[in-house]
Parts: C-alpha cells; structure tokens; sequence
C-alpha cells in the first residue's frame, strides 16, 4: 500500500467480502470479528462499540504487486437470531471470512456450520478464510501457536483448525485484533487467492466503463 | 418535588410573570371551554414569529414532569389513597394533572437547575425523588377547580394579549439541551388541542377516530405533546396492563441471588399493584370495549384484544407457578443476563443524553423481562434501541407493557422471532413500493447492488432508533403507535428516500451509497436556521454529552412528509400476497430443487454404475479382441505347419514306397551273402573236426608211444638199478 512509485495506476477491482461468525458471547468488552475489520480498515481496535444490526458496511483497498483491490465488506451481526439475514449479504460474495475464537472450541463448530452453508448456498468459486482471532490471549503461544499450547486459555489447538481448513479448501490464520497481528496478511492473501478471471466479472468491468464514460 | 426550587423560567417577555407555582396548585386545572376558545382565534402570526416558532408556551415550557408523574404510582408510599383506581383511570389522572401544568406553564426547573443537571446528577435524583410528588390528581378536585381555570389563564400561561407572542424565548446561545425545553414540537400555528387529547383519553382512541378522525390524524402528525407523549403513547397502544406490571418486578428479579436488589422499584411497585388488584380485571375489560372499533393500528389486532389478555393471563399464571429455576436454567438466565449486559451503556441509542445514564437499569430490567416473558423471542439485539425511546417517556415497568403490545399486537414480534419472517415481508413490501413510487431511484440503487435489505434492516429492526435522531424517533413512534406499525414505518422509509431521491440518483459509488443510507438520510430535515422552540425541543432529554447530534430537526415535516406517502392497506396487503406467494413459490423450488438433486445424485451414481460396467466390458472386449486377433495369428502359423507337414509326409510316404523294395532287395542280397558265408562257415567247420579226429588219433598214437617209452624206461633204470649194485657190491 505504500509504494506509490509505480508510473502506471494498477488495474483496480472491487471485491465483496462478507465476514461471518458467531457473536463474541460473554467476553467482556472484547474483539468482535468486526474488530478485526475495524483494524485492517483502520488500523485500530474499538473496544466497545454499538452492536451490529444486519450488517455494517466497510470498505478498504488492498494492494497486491500486480493489481489493486477494493473490498467492500459486509460485516454480519453475530447473534445468532439474526442468521436467517446472512444471505442476503453472502449472494453475490467472491470472499467470506469466517471467524473464531481460539479460546472457545464452540465457535469454531459455529465457523463450520456458516463454511458449510457457504459452500452450500454462496456462489461457487467463493474464496473461504477461517480466521482464528484473539491470538493475544494464548500470548505464550508462538506466533505459529503449534508448539507451545495447551496450559493457556487456547481452546482450539492450531493444528485441528489447520487440517480441518486444508480438508475443505480454506485460507487459515490465526490472528489477534487486538494486537493488529497477522491481519493484514489475511487479506491479502484473499486477494492474492481471488482469481483473476473473477475480477474481469460484471462489476468490475461496470466500474471501468463508468469511469471511462465519466 | 417540594423541596425542588420551582422557578418560572426566567423569561424576558415582560408580559409574562414570574409565578413560582407548586404542581398540586388546584388553580391551574383549565377548563375544556376556555381552550376552545382560545383555540378558535388559529392565532395568526400577527408579530411575524420565526419561520420555526412553532410553538406557544403552554406546551414548550414545561419539565420531564410527566416522567416524574408516572412515577406517581410507583413512588408512593403504600396504601396511599391514589391507590385505589384501575389502570385507564390511573392513565387518565395523569394526564389531567400534566394537563393542568401545562396548561399552567409551569417549568420543573428553573435555569439555576441546568448546570447541575448537565452533571448528570439532578436528572438520576429526578427519577428516583419523584415520590414525593403529592397526588393532586383525585378527579373531582380536578372537576371542580374548572371554574379557576379562565382566571388562572391569562395570569399563568398568556403572557400577553396576542397568544402568538408567547414564542419560547430562550437565549438561542445556549447549545440545545442545556434548557429543560419540552417535547418535540407540535407546529407553530397548533396549539396543543388539549380537548383533543383528553377525550383521546377519556374515552379511548377508537372513540375519537371515529367520531373526529381528521382532527386526531392532524393531532397526531403534529406531534403528541411531549409532556404528555407517554401516556397518549399507552392510551393508543392500550398497553396498560397491571397483571403485567406486577410479573414486571419479579421478572427482572429472576435469577439474582438478592431479589432485593432492585427493591426499591420492585417493592414499589408490587405494593402499588397488590393494592390495585381488585381493579385488574377492569383493566382488560377497558381494553376489549374498544376492540370492535378499529382504529388504524387495531386493524390487524381488531379481534384479539381479549384473546390477547386471555394470551397474558395464561402467561402469567405460568410464569407463577414456575418452580424454582434449576442450575441449568440459572445458566441460561446467566448467559442472558451477560448478553443484555454487553449491549447496554454506550453500546445503545441515545447513550449520548445524560438522561440516558439514568434509565440503564430500566433497560436491562424491560431487555431481561420481555426475554424471559417471551422466551421464544428471547433478547435479541435491536431491542434494546427500541425500548429505549419508550423509557424516556414512561417508567419501565410501563415500557414493559408497551413493549409487549407492539411485539405481539403491533407485529413487531414477527420481526424477532426465529428467521424474522416479519422483516423479510417489510423488506420485500418496501423494495416493492421504492419500486413502485420511485422507479428510478429503485432502478439506480439496484444497478449498483445496494438493495433494501443491505440499509433497511436497520431500520426496521430498531424502528429507526439505530442511528435516527432522537427528536425523529418519538414522532415516527407517534405515528406507529396510532397508524400500526407495517404502515408506519414503510411510509418514513419511502419518505426518505424520496426527500434524499437527487442525492442518491447523484452518487455513483456503492459505498458512498451504502454510507449516506446509513448515516446522513435524516440530513434532509435539519433545520438550518431552527427557532427557539425547536432548540427547546431538541433538548429535552439533557445535552448531549459531546456536543454531537446539535443539529435540530423538522420533525413537523418528516412526519407530514410520512403522511402524505399513499400507501394504502390494500397495497400493503397485496405486496404481502406478492411476497407470501414468491415465498411458496421458492419453497416450493426448493423442494423442487432438493427433489432434483436428490435425483440427480441418484441418477449420477447410477451412471457411474454404469460407466464401470461399460468399461469393464470395454476392456472385455478389447481382450476379446485380442485374443482374437492372437488366435488368427496362430492359426495362420498352424496352416503354413500344416502345410509344410503335408508336404514332408508326402515326401516321407514316397520314401516309404520305395524303402520296402530296396529293403527287401538289400535283405536278399544280404540273406544271400549270409548264407554263402553260412556254407563257408559249414565247411570250414567240418574241415576243423576232421583236424581234430586226425589230430585225436595221433594222440592215441602218441600216448601209446609214450607208454611204451615209459616201459622202456622202467626196464632201462632197473638195468641201471642192477648194474649201480654190482657197480657198489
């Protein structure tokens, strides 16, 4: 993002991402997986803010060596009630990032359910990433978190996680928004695993022709 | 309250005095006669008012009073004589008693008040001091201090001879808020139609729709009085239910270790309500009489009132008779608990009005009730931005109540329960009439993906409260308490966006689009030069805290606006037809589809199936095949054999042919040499026995010599024997 040397704009496209995962029952004034969002796209972390209601809309460009890519992200509320909404975000998503807490074991069964319905319901090619978060409270771990667990608050081991995300195709990381750690990285891995034949889809060429037209 | 200091605000219009008065004055009770009179003037402007001045001081001046009378109930000590009236009566009261101050013009607080309240302190005491408001409000007393009412007019509340004059006059630098102005604003040119109001209340909305509708709509869309809004809000939602405010205190005491913890409210109320038992039934009684009148929000409900309180009693007695919770149960309520909790404070609407500081617990206890009342809605978020307008009007226990009625008998329950079928139906009904009413704005927003359901959710499910200015909030209450809830809120959405219809048609990029939806769609109604009255309106639940939401909005407007929207029950009905049968329909293609699919993989592992076996017999083939060709090979090899051995035995037989001949010739001429040498052999034997006689006699002839030798020897050596003796002798 910051190498603004190049002569020529990069060919640029938007992409929608929708996020997904349960809602961050119980903990105290914790990271909800709009955090993580909230620190990609501003590189900071809200404590406390207003729940969401349907969903809260975000953008934030990201660039790759070869081209730059304008995420719009739909952040879904987290109560479970509130569910049956989420298509309505997820139609048309070329990316979903579903989100767990790495100290509750019970959230990942939840992550699973909404990739299952993602590959069920999305629209095909969808790119999936199962994001880990709060990686700050298993601070003993190491930044891979494989070795060195088990006596902290980690619920899920690294390794479960990981194998269940290769088995189905998924981007995996672990990450703390609370610390910024590795939250970049995952999205632009996503946009890195987007496929380039899906950014010449009709929207982004709309974009184009509108701006040429304009 | 006494002991408050009641001052009239220090108003520079001259005409206007300085009258300190308590509230249990009997004095300022006005009679009906003497606003209709001073109604029928339509006061026009004579002194040029500001365009926005839509106010005279009988309603604008003024306190939080009826907060503090709400509390009237609640907050008096047991077995005072207030006690004894059923609730309609109890709502009624009240609403004479706000009537009298208002119509008096006396304010809670004078402005030596305000720097204390910005503190935040003077409104939390304010809502718990109340008790000690005395209760003024027995009806006859009300009744017979009619006869004052012309005198105290003109003294309290016209300063001067022109009614127009009496424009709010408050110093327009002060930031809103930081004066205790009242209510959001009915219009400049109305004067608070207090008749109206009160046969709203005396006599039940139903009543007055029929026999003055178009007078009640104008009262309505100009906005309910705000002193009063809590109590016209529970008269048109007949929410008052006291069987409900009694389960209210032990609902939110359910599962704490110390049910005493909120004692003082819940003490207070179940004393106030065990004393008004007698007088329930009265209550549910009050609100079937007005069931076969249909007033617009009854009309979906018009049947159910009874079956409603039938619903609520039945509830209730379950919810007495439940047993001790378990641990398992208390877990649950845990959790909930935990869930309300993380929600409340800044994470709600309006954190940002220091009264809101003060009424967190009255939203945790109406959040906690209603999910534990209603288990199968539970909490969901959403809830609490909607109770929170309701408790800026009224005490919890009645917000409880109001939210109750608008979930079950407004609809909005269909919106919270599993899957929200109540919402998807108002999105659809709203794309439908963007689709219908705006085409191009409609066709605009969907080219660029941002449909309804991406920026109207919020709405709907938080009836505007989400991010909506407060002061737009309570009128769109106004009008969803009296229109019914579906209408309501589809007209404010198509409203705004028909006001926004340039802006929007403007922008070209989805998230600038999706932001302004979100955020600014109410920016059409500020008010860019506001008048006193509206900066009063606007202040009325304390400053905000950060001097953010200053603007002051043309409530006025939206809700005309609103009102103008045609959106008949007929459409409404029909979009929900509409959207009923594309929901069947989808159903049913997803039957269609899971059928199809299940058929398809069926259909696609009999082809693989099917697929092995014909490969199987491919490759069968092909080895056929080969072996056939192989076998062709081998046989032609054969023939050549075949050929080739013929020949030799041709040959072979030719040589046998003449084998025999010659063998028999070789065998002669061999026999015949055989027997030549066979002769030779004969006579050479006989030759070699004729030898042998020869040679057989010769050895007789020999030996027979040799005896005689032998004789001749013997005769010899016996000679030499003699002659050897003689020789010796």
């Amino acid at each position: 993002m910051s190498d603004g040397a190049t002569p020529l704009p990069k060919p640029s496209s938007s992409v929608k991402l929708v996020l997904l995962g349960e809602a961050a029952v119980g903990k105290a004034p914790n990271m909800t997986q709009s955090s993580l969002v909230m620190r990609f796209v501003n590189n900071d972390f809200q404590d406390n803010k207003e729940p969401t209601i349907g969903a809260a809309f975000l953008t934030q460009k990201c660039t790759l060596p070869t081209r730059t890519i304008k995420f719009e992200i739909w952040d879904t509320a987290g109560q479970e009630r509130f569910a049956s909404l989420a298509p309505m975000y997820y139609r048309n998503a070329q990316a979903a990032l579903v989100v767990y807490d790495i100290t509750k074991p019970a959230s990942l069964i939840k992550a699973q359910h909404w990739v299952a319905e993602l590959q069920r319901q999305a629209s095909p090619g969808i790119v999936i990433a199962l994001v880990g978060n709060k990686l700050d409270l298993v601070a003993s771990a190491g930044s891979d978190g494989e070795e060195v667990e088990g006596e902290d608050a980690r619920g899920v081991p690294a390794a479960q996680a990981r194998s269940y995300a290769e088995e189905e195709g998924l981007l995996f990381f672990e990450t703390s928004a609370k610390t910024g750690e590795r939250v970049a990285e995952v999205f632009t891995a996503i946009a890195g695993a987007i496929p380039e034949t899906q950014l010449k889809g009709p929207r982004g060429g709309q974009r184009v022709e509108e701006r040429r037209v304009e | 309250m006494a002991s408050t200091p009641i001052i009239e605000k220090p108003v520079p219009t001259p005409a206007r005095p300085p009258v300190a008065r308590k509230f249990n004055s009997p004095f300022s009770w006005l009679s009906r006669a003497t606003t209709g009179t001073d109604k029928k003037p339509a006061s026009p402007p004579a002194t040029s008012p500001p365009p926005h001045d839509r106010r005279n001081t009988t309603s604008t001046v003024g306190s939080n009073s009826e907060l503090m009378l709400s509390k009237l109930d609640e907050g008096d000590e047991p077995g005072s004589a207030t006690k004894s009236r059923h609730s309609q009566s109890s709502l009624k009261d009240r609403f004479k008693i706000v009537r009298m101050r208002e119509e008096a013009g006396i304010s809670a607080f004078d402005e030596g008040s305000v720097p204390e309240a910005t503190n935040g302190g003077v409104f939390g005491n304010f809502m718990g001091r109340s008790a000690s408001v005395a209760s003024p409000t027995s009806p006859s007393i009300a009744e017979k201090d009619e006869s004052f009412a012309p005198t105290m007019k003109h003294s309290a509340s016209s300063p001067g001879p022109s009614p127009i004059t009496r424009k709010p006059t408050i110093n327009p630098n002060l930031p809103p808020g930081t004066v205790s102005g009242m209510s959001t604003a009915p219009d400049a040119d109305a004067e608070v139609d207090w008749d109206l109001w009160q046969a709203v209340v005396n006599e039940g909305p139903a009543a007055v729709a029929r026999s003055s509708p178009e007078q009640l709509n104008r009262a309505i869309a100009g906005g309910i009085p705000q002193a009063i809004r809590g109590v016209i809000w529970q008269v048109l939602a007949m929410s008052k239910n006291e069987d409900l405010e009694a389960i209210y205190p032990q609902l939110v005491a359910r599962g704490s270790d110390k049910p005493n913890i909120n004692g003082n409210t819940a003490d207070g109320n179940s004393s106030s309500n065990r004393s008004s038992k007698g007088k329930e039934s009265l209550a549910s009684s009050a609100s079937s009489i007005h069931s076969d009148n249909s007033t617009p929000p009854m009309a979906d409900g018009a049947t159910s009132p009874s079956l409603e309180t039938l619903a609520v009693t039945s509830r209730l007695a379950a919810l007495k008779a439940r047993p001790d919770p378990t641990s398992e149960q208390l877990a649950k309520l845990h959790k909930l608990e935990k869930a309300i909790k993380r929600d409340l404070g800044t994470r709600t609407s309006y954190s940002k009005y220091i009264m809101a500081a003060g009424l967190q617990d009255g939203l945790y206890g109406v959040c906690k009730a209603y999910a534990l009342y209603d288990e199968e809605v539970g909490y969901a978020q959403g809830m609490n931005f909607i109770v929170m307008p309701l408790l800026f009007n009224m005490p919890e226990e009645e917000a409880f109540c109001m939210l109750v009625r608008i979930m079950y008998q407004y609809g909005l329950r269909q919106m919270f329960i599993q899957d929200m079928p109540g919402l998807h139906l108002h999105l659809y009904q709203f794309s439908r009439l963007l689709e219908d009413l705006e085409p191009a704005l409609y066709c605009h927003l969907h080219r660029r993906g941002v449909s309804p359901n991406l920026y109207a959710t919020q709405w709907f499910l938080t009836l505007f409260a989400y991010r909506f200015p407060l002061q737009l909030v309570l009128r769109i209450y106004d009008l969803i308490l009296s229109e019914g809830l579906e209408g309501a809120i589809l007209k404010f959405g198509i409203v705004l966006m028909q006001k926004n219809r340039e802006t929007l048609l403007g922008m070209k990029d989805m998230s600038a689009l999706t932001n302004f939806l979100k955020d600014r769609l109410f920016d059409v109604y500020i008010d860019k030069a506001p008048s006193a009255s509206s900066i009063l309106d606007s202040g009325f639940f304390g400053s905000a805290l950060n001097g953010v939401d200053r603007e002051v909005y043309r409530a006025d407007m939206l809700v005309q606006d609103a009102c103008s929207v045609k959106i008949t029950p007929e459409m409404l009905a029909s979009y929900a037809a509409e959207w009923e049968e594309q929901q069947r329909a989808e159903s049913q293609r997803q039957n269609e589809l899971q059928i199809l699919k299940s058929q398809c993989t069926s259909l696609q592992s009999q082809v693989r199936r099917l697929e092995e076996a014909a490969e199987q017999s491919d490759t069968e083939h092909v080895q056929v095949a080969s072996e056939l060709v192989r076998i062709k090979v081998e046989n032609e090899e054969l023939q050549d054999q075949n050929e080739s051995l013929k020949g030799q035995v041709e040959e072979l037989k030719n040589v046998v042919a003449h084998q025999t001949e010659e063998v028999e010739a070789r065998l002669r001429a061999e026999m015949d040499a055989v027997m030549q040498r066979n002769i030779e052999v004969h006579n050479l034997n006989r030759a070699v026995e004729e030898e042998k006689q020869e040679m057989e006699r010769a050895l007789v002839d020999t030996k027979l010599r040799l005896a005689q030798i032998n004789s001749e020897y013997e005769a010899i050596k016996q000679k030499w024997a003699s002659i050897t003796q003689m020789l010796n002798s």
